[in-house]
Formats: C-alpha cells, structure tokens, sequence
C-alpha cells in the first residue's frame, strides 16, 4: 500500500505533469468562457495530443481541461448571461443580476471559491469512497433512474420565480420540446414537421444560449433603460461573512454534485440546478434568489464542480463512463492501453494514486489560474454595454454554429432568443424549461425502458433505492408546494397592506 | 517555397473563379493543393471520430498539406452524411464512411436525403470490429447453444447503443435466425447499455467490441461469442458465432467498419492518390498501434474491394432489417 | 437576522406586488390551454407516427406528449383562474418593462439583423455578415463616432472569426471568401 503510494507519488511528481495540469486548466477555462465552445468538445480536440504523452500526462491534460471548463462557463455566464458550458446555466441565475449592479468581481470570485472547494470535496470523495458510490451506482436500473429523475424534476418548484403556475408550465414545454426527433424506441419521427434537421432533436446548447442570452439583447434595444445604463467600474470582492454564509451552501451543493455525479448520466446542469433549488429552499429569505444572491452563485458553482470529480468514479471504479467527456477520457485510457475498472486498482494501483494526486493539485492550480482569469475577464464588465451587446450576440451566433457546424443551430438559438424575450414579458421563468429540457430525455427514455425490460408496472417499486426516491419525490412536493404557497400569501398579504396605505394617503 | 508559389496561384485562381462563377480545378497532379476536409458524422471524441483523427493526422504528414476532420452530428450519422454527399467532388471534402451510414441507415429510414450507392465513391476501407455477444457473469448458460436452449419459451431482452445500430441490427440478425422471442431495450450509447447489462436488467447486448471490453476483462461480463468471420485475436479462446456449427447461424456475420469516401463525381486519380495515401498511413506503426490498443483490425486494400464490400453490406442489412420489421417510414 | 445585508438598496426584499386581478394573465392562461388542445387534438396526430406493435401505453412515442400537453392546458386554466380572482402574485419582471420611444424600429433592426444571421452566411460568408449587423447595432446602440463605429465594427469580429476558425478549428461559412481562406 505505502509502497504504492509512493510508486503513484514517485510517478506523478514530474515537471511535465504539472504543465500538463497548467496547460489544461487554462485551456479550459478558456474554452469554457467562451458559449458554445465546451468543455467536452475541449476534451474531445486534446485527446490526440495524449497519444504521444504519457498515460499519467495525457489523461491529467485531459482532466485539467475538463475542470478548468466547468469553471470556465462560469465567467460568461456572470458577465454576459450567456453560459460558456450548459452546467453553468443556472449561475446566470444570480451571478448575471450582481454583474449588472456592479458585482462582477464578487460573483466571479464567489463562483471560484464555490468551484475549487466542490473539486476538492469531490476529489476526496472519489479517493476515499470510490469503491463503494461505485457499487451504488450500479444498483441503479431503468426504475431507479426513474425515480431519481423525478425527484430531480421536482426542483422546477423551487426554479419557477414569481408564478409557480407559469414555471410548471415552462418545465412541461420543456419536456415537450425534449421528444422532438427520432424515437428512441421504434426510430420513428417525432413532431420533426418533416425537417431534416430535427431529426436529431433540438440542440441544447443552441437552446441554452437563445433562452438566456439573447433577451438581454434584445432588452437592450427595445427597452428606454438600455441605453442609459453604464457598468460601473468593478473592484468589489467577496466579504468574509459572505464567505462564512456561503459555506454550508458550497458543501452541501458540493455534495449534491458528487451524489449525481457518481450515478452514469445525470451531469453537472442537473446537479447546479438541485443545488441552486435546495440553497433556495434552505435560505431563510428564499426572495432574494434571482436577484444577485451570492448564495445563488455558490450553489449552482459547487453543484456542477461537484460533478466533475465525481464522474471520475464508475469511470475508474468500473470502467463505465458517466458522460461524455468521461467517455472521452476513457478513450483515452485505452489507447494508452489502459482499462479503467476494478482491475486497475490491482494491475495499475501506483498509476491511480499518481492520479489522484494529479487531481488534488488540479484543484489548486483551477485556483491561481481562476484568479488571474478573473482579474482580466472582470473587465469585459467595462466594456460600454452598447458596443458589448452586439458582441455577445456575435458570440452566440458564431458558438451555436461551432456546436455541431450547422446554421440550422444558429436558427434555432435566435428562435429560442426570442422566446425566452416572450416569456420573460409574460413572467415565465426561462430555466424550468432548460431543466425539463435536459430531464426530459432521461425521464421518457427510463419510463419506457422499465416498461420494456419488465412488461409490468410492478417494476417501479422493485427496489429499497426506488422506494427512497419516491419518498423523496413525495416529501420535496410536498414541501416545496407548501412553502411556494406560505410566500405566495405573504406577499399578497404585504400588498393588500400596502395598497390599504396607499389608499389611506390619497383620501 | 512551392507551397508559397501554390498559394498564391490558387488565390489568384480564386479570384478568376469568382468573376466566372466557378471553383478553382482539381487536378490530381498537384493534389492536395490546399487543406482538404473528412466530415464524421458524429460528434468529437466518439470512435468514427478518433479514428477519422488519427487518419488524418496520418495524411496530414503524408502531404504536408492540414487535414481536418469536420463533425456534422445528428439524426443517427444520417446528418452529416447527406451534408457530405452535396459537397463538392474536388476530392477536398471527404466521408468517414461506416456500417451506420453506408449499411444499415440506407436500410432502416425509408426518407434518407442521400443516395448511399449513387452519391458516394468508395475510397478505401480501413478498419472493422467485430461484435461481441456478453451476458452478465452468473447468466445460466455458458455457451451460445445453451443459451438458445435457455432463451427458448422465455422472452429474454437485449440490449443496444441506439434504434438502428449495428449492435441493435445484429441483435435483430440473431433473433430472426434463431427465432427467438427477445424484447430489444435501446439505450443511448454502449456507456449506458453496459451497466445495465452488468446488473442484469438485460439478458443479453451484441456489443462493439471495444466498448465491452474493459468489463470482459474485469469479468463483470461473459463473452460467448464474436460475429466476425474469424476469431478476435484479443480473445483467442470465444468462438465465432458462425464456427458453432448450428445450423441458423451458419454463417452469421455482423461487423462495425470504417473507411473513406468522397462525393459522386470525384476524379478518379484522386480517388487513387487518397487510396494509395490511405493504405500508406494505416499500414504505418502509428495506425497499427493504435488499432490494436482499440481491438480494432485494419483492412486496407483497393476502392474496388471497398465498394464490393459495401454493395455486400447494403443488401445484407437490407435483408435483416426487412425480416426484423425495423424499418421506418 | 442581517442576512438582509447583502440585498441591495435598490431592490426591495420583497416585490412590491399588488394583488389585483390581470387581465393579461387570464389571457395567457386560455390561450395556452387553447393551444394545448390544439396541439393534441391536430400536431400530435399528424406528426407523431406510432407504430402499430406497441405493447403497452407508456411505450408509444406518443404518449408523454399527449400527458403533458394536457397538463400543460390544465394549467393554463389554473392561471387564468388565479388571475382571475386576483389569487396569483402578479410578478414584477414582466411589468418593469419600459419600451424605448422608437421601439418598433429598434424591433424592426433586430428582426433584420436575425434574419441576416439566418438566410445571408451561407451565401455571403459569416465574416461579412458578422461585421455588417456589428455595424448596423452598434448604430442603432448609440455609437455616433465613426472612427470607432468602424474600428470596432470590423475588429471585433474579424477577431472573432479568427479566434473560430483558427483556433478552434470551427469549419464557419466562408460563402465566395472560401477558396482564400481555405489553405
């Protein structure tokens, strides 16, 4: 065992591994801050430069442009609404509104602490109880799945923003907008209206950006405040007691992230999302939540951070990649002729350990480069918003295209522009959509298979995990509901009030 | 020095192009005279595209000229593949062809927006895995023969990456010759197919070999068989399945492939140079070290051979697709 | 507690709602669960083929549509009532909206300027698209120095352009620029 410990030790402690890190985290960062250009697709374009390097080197590249691209979609996320990666869709959440009110520095700097101390926690994790979330995770089947994504599902409660009503709907539309392409059962067409394009079902990255980032845009032009509107100069900074306030929030969003991150096939969107709704249900002044909450950013930060160690584990434990730069990154593995799995930690143990350091100084280089990225990127904030909103747009388009090298995606994403634009008019809240956008697919498909794998619906309720997740579901409605009910009546009670003192004043 | 003088011939060219209406020439001479483009249909860091990468890189040395491989996703490969079919025959656009797009879509979508025969010249053929049949370890039969006899009366599921790939068709291969009654569960992707298959929640997954492998060597899976013609070199002791000597799977062969083609129209001695360039490359110990880390095995050979074996390919998932009742309108 | 700290000054802790009936809501609500129906009754019939071996209900391709554009025209309904008896917290988002005086131009330059984006790049090429609408919003935005309109107007996306085919290796629409570009 030490001896292994010191063989990993002995095998990661070269320069070039730690360039490897530096190179990779900066890579990511950013190709991450950059919408439409992600992390995966980072990934994907380093793994032939692995080829000649190393196994310890090439895979450590390829780890550190992944976690540098988690943190990365962060940075536009905050400055400009728009998502550089679709985990970091709900930092916009929070981090874009402190942006406009001249707290960039701060958001940014909050959304590196959260993400450096999630890839911490979730590298312990992976080190310390692989083996064992491993061995959960592979108890998961169609049904448990199932239940998971319904409770997941339940959050678009705690996401809907001030009309509950409305925010369901938007979840439903979300879900609709999810079974458009070929069936995943019988390969027929689904509401594709004949378009070849469809047929591959509408793409979310494309979609992420429209909703989110182009009714700023289109705000700006339309709206008489737009114009006026200058950034102020920013040199704000987080505070230790927003700091200390923050902590329980990054932990247990860092938690969440390695929870999902461990089951194959969630992702870090879902887990930012689940984060943001439990800091919301937990904080005693859920209001604040969509409006530059510091602890909106934290949460959604240490949820999708979270993740990124976490896929590590079935993907080391048991050779089983949980998404696709996971797969990737097996991939990698491979051509060194290597195989994750069970057998690795008997045949290559001193390899995992070299990793797992690699890791823990991931974490801390994500750090110093993340503070020097912050410091240039905060000045995109200084830019005058009437040169910056058309380069956003720019952005959008160009990295909409870049995602699979279609127009028809760029098509999609002002469509989607547009009718995020409609929706905030009508005070629907944008992200149910994307969470049932992206739970949809998992939802349907697990339903489906159950059906398929049992031919009877005694299937859902066939396991201890199941059971778990119902009672979960059951329990986060039930709360959820009531407490979006207690606020709803505490805020007509507040303005009847007010209205009775208005009246009061003009008689 | 002749790069320079050609970049600046083919910009001038361009700009007499532009007044006519016309691109500049292709001429087998002097090709590749600038970056030549391999579309893959599917998305970065998948197994077309790290193939269509290393050939690339390959003929990139070859030429002293960039090669960069374009991925156009969506629609099962179909995507990409129509969108290669309509570009340019100057032999500066070129196809990663596979069994998807050039075996079993052309079978399987009644609506397809290319033509795999007529829009297409095969180039060379490159490589080719074979699929194999796991079953979780403590599945109760330890052979292909006992597992038809376990099977039989019972309605056992199989599992695949996806509706219409070639792990779902070879499945469908083997139910319709052995006359079977199994339920096909689609996943998306062998990443997801495989832990079911561990757990046990599917009976049975005819899977590419390489994605399978890792939980073979672990022992989480048993293999009974591969589908190719001849046994997998990487397991010497798993029988193909048409060596088994029972009757309905005489026969019986399902492979994933790879190679390059160009768009209808490409000039033949083009095609030739790319094909000569091609075999050189894969033939190369780069090629064939990393095909062997992928339990992949490489073909090489003649556009001719190519083109044989996808007319092959054509007709035979055709059949399997017709007598499985897959296909789609 | 001085959690309330961080909210800032100009944002109130709560919304200042007003409990009222809206009329726009109750609109929104029926034509949702309007279109709901419509959708069911006509688009999922006509698009969505189900074959004829499905087993059992869930498993049909059509089935989670028809569930949740039900639901979704159930809670139509649910909203426009709760506007109706003025039950709903009318939000604050949607009504802070103060459209600028020449609006309907500015909405005419964007309708322009996407379609731009989606019928010229293949014809033309993304570059001069990208540096024509760059111009034409930076106008609309404001930007009356034409040095700068220019500067910005042409640097700013050829930096762009640069940075995705260059960089990242972005294959965009070069349209009759290709053959130059392409070497």
């Amino acid at each position: 065992m030490m001896d292994a410990i010191s063989a990993g030790l002995g095998l990661f402690f070269t320069l070039q591994n730690f360039l490897a890190i530096g190179a990779g985290v900066m890579i990511g960062v950013t190709i991450g801050s950059i919408p439409g250009l992600t992390a995966t697709m980072a990934v994907a374009l380093a793994l032939p430069f692995t080829f000649s390097l190393p196994p310890v080197t090439g895979i450590l590249l390829l780890v550190g442009i992944y976690k540098g691209g988690i943190f990365g979609g962060s940075i536009s996320a905050i400055l400009i609404r728009a998502p550089g990666t679709p985990a970091a869709a709900c930092t916009t959440l929070d981090g874009y509104p402190m942006a406009r009110r001249g707290e960039a520095g701060k958001a940014l700097e909050m959304a590196l602490y959260a993400s450096c101390i999630a890839d911490v926690i979730s590298n312990l994790a992976l080190i310390f109880l692989a083996g064992m979330i491993a061995s959960i995770a592979l108890q998961f089947g169609a049904p448990e799945y199932f239940w998971l994504i319904a409770f997941s599902l339940t959050i678009v409660i705690s996401i809907s923003g001030s009309s509950l009503t409305k925010g369901l709907i938007s979840g439903l539309v979300g879900v609709l907008l999810s079974t458009v392409g070929l069936d995943l059962v019988y390969g027929t067409q689904r509401l594709t209206f004949d378009n070849f394009n469809l047929m591959g079902g509408i793409g979310y990255i494309p979609l992420l950006i429209g909703l989110f980032a182009i009714p700023e845009v289109i705000e700006f032009y339309l709206q008489r405040t737009g114009h006026l509107e200058a950034n102020k100069s920013d040199r704000t900074r987080v505070s230790w007691p927003e700091f200390r306030r923050s902590l329980p929030t990054i932990v247990r969003g860092s938690l969440i992230g390695v929870a999902l991150g461990s089951v194959p096939g969630i992702g870090a969107t879902a887990a930012s999302f689940l984060s943001y709704g439990e800091a919301r249900r937990a904080s005693k002044h859920p209001e604040t939540f969509g409006r530059g909450e510091i602890q909106g950013v934290a949460a959604a930060e240490s949820g999708n951070n979270g993740v990124a160690g976490a896929t590590l584990i079935p993907l080391l434990a048991l050779g089983i990649p949980g998404d696709v730069v996971t797969a990737v990154i097996l991939g990698a593995f491979m051509l060194q002729g290597l195989t994750p799995g069970p057998l690795m930690f008997q045949d290559n143990i001193d390899l995992i350990y070299a990793l797992f350091a690699g890791m823990i100084v991931a974490s801390v280089v994500l750090f110093v480069v993340g503070r020097f990225a912050i410091r240039h990127f905060a000045r995109i904030a200084d830019i005058p918003r009437h040169i910056l909103i058309p380069m956003v747009l720019l952005f959008c388009v160009f990295g909409s295209y870049a995602v699979q090298n279609q127009m028809f995606d760029v098509v999609v994403m002002l469509a989607f522009g547009v009718l995020g634009f409609v929706m905030a008019r009508v005070g629907m809240a944008s992200a149910p959509l994307l969470i049932g956008f992206i739970l949809g697919p998992l939802f349907e498909d697990n339903l489906r298979r159950s059906y398929l794998i049992a031919n009877d619906a005694a299937v859902f309720i066939r396991s201890p995990i199941c059971w778990f997740f119902i009672a979960a579901t059951v329990l986060s409605l039930y709360v959820g509901l009531r407490k979006e009910m207690q606020s709803a009546r505490l805020a007509r009670q507040l303005a009847e009030k007010g209205q009775l003192a208005e009246k009061g004043s003009t008689v | 020095m002749t790069t320079i003088t050609r970049r600046v011939a083919t910009a001038a060219l361009a700009g007499i192009g532009l007044g006519l209406g016309f691109a500049t020439g292709a001429y087998a001479a002097d090709y590749p005279a600038k970056r030549v483009t391999i579309i893959v249909p599917y998305s970065a860091g998948g197994a077309t595209d790290v193939l269509a990468r290393q050939v690339a890189q390959g003929l990139s040395e070859a030429w002293g000229q960039t090669v960069t491989v374009e991925n156009r996703p969506g629609a099962g490969a179909t995507l990409g593949t129509a969108q290669a079919a309509r570009a340019r025959p100057d032999g500066y656009t070129l196809f990663m062809g596979q069994v998807s797009s050039h075996g079993i879509a052309p079978a399987v979508y009644a609506n397809l927006q290319y033509d795999a025969k007529a829009d297409f010249v095969p180039i060379v053929w490159i490589t080719q895995i074979p699929n194999v049949m796991v079953v979780p370890k403590d599945f109760e039969a330890a052979s292909v023969q006992e597992f038809i006899d376990v099977a039989k009366g019972e309605n056992l599921s199989f599992g695949s990456s996806g509706t219409g790939s070639s792990i779902h068709l070879s499945g469908e291969m083997f139910k319709s010759r052995t006359g079977l009654d199994m339920t096909h569960v689609p996943y998306r992707g062998s990443g997801e197919a495989v832990p079911a298959l561990i757990s046990g929640d599917i009976d049975v997954m005819f899977d590419n070999l390489p994605s399978a492998m890792a939980q073979i060597k672990a022992g989480t899976i048993r293999p009974l068989a591969v589908t190719s013609a001849e046994r997998e070199p990487s397991l010497p002791d798993v029988p193909t399945l048409a060596e088994l000597g029972i009757p309905e799977l005489e026969g019986f062969e399902a492979v994933a492939w790879f190679g390059l083609l160009a768009p209808a129209g490409t000039d033949p001695a083009i095609v030739e140079a790319i094909n000569a360039a091609t075999n050189e490359v894969i033939s190369g110990e780069a090629f064939q070290t990393y095909a062997a880390a992928n339990g992949s095995a490489v073909v090489g050979g003649t556009p001719e051979e190519f083109a044989t074996f996808i007319d092959g390919e054509l007709t035979k998932w055709a059949d399997v697709v017709e007598k499985a009742g897959v296909r789609v309108e | 507690m001085t959690d309330t700290v961080h909210t800032p000054p100009d944002t109130p802790a709560l919304p200042a709602a007003v409990a009222r009936r809206s009329m726009r809501d109750v609109a929104f609500g029926l034509l949702t669960a309007a279109a709901a129906a419509l959708f069911a009754a006509f688009v999922i019939p006509a698009f969505i083929s189900v074959p004829g071996n499905v087993k059992a209900a869930p498993l049909s391709p059509a089935f989670l549509p028809y569930v949740l554009t039900g639901l979704i025209g159930l809670l139509g309904l649910v909203c426009a009532a709760q506007a109706m008896f003025g039950r709903g917290v009318p939000k604050e988002d949607g009504e802070g909206f103060d459209p600028a005086r020449h609006w309907p131009l500015s909405a005419l330059l964007l309708a322009a300027v996407f379609a731009a984006f989606w019928w010229l790049p293949e014809r033309v090429g993304m570059l001069p698209v990208a540096v024509g609408t760059m111009a034409a919003m930076l106008l609309a935005g404001g930007e009356r120095n034409v040095l700068r309109l220019v500067l910005v107007a042409v640097a700013v996306p050829v930096l762009i352009w640069l940075f995705f085919t260059k960089v990242a290796m972005v294959p965009l629409p070069e349209g009759p620029l290709e053959a130059l570009v392409a070497s």
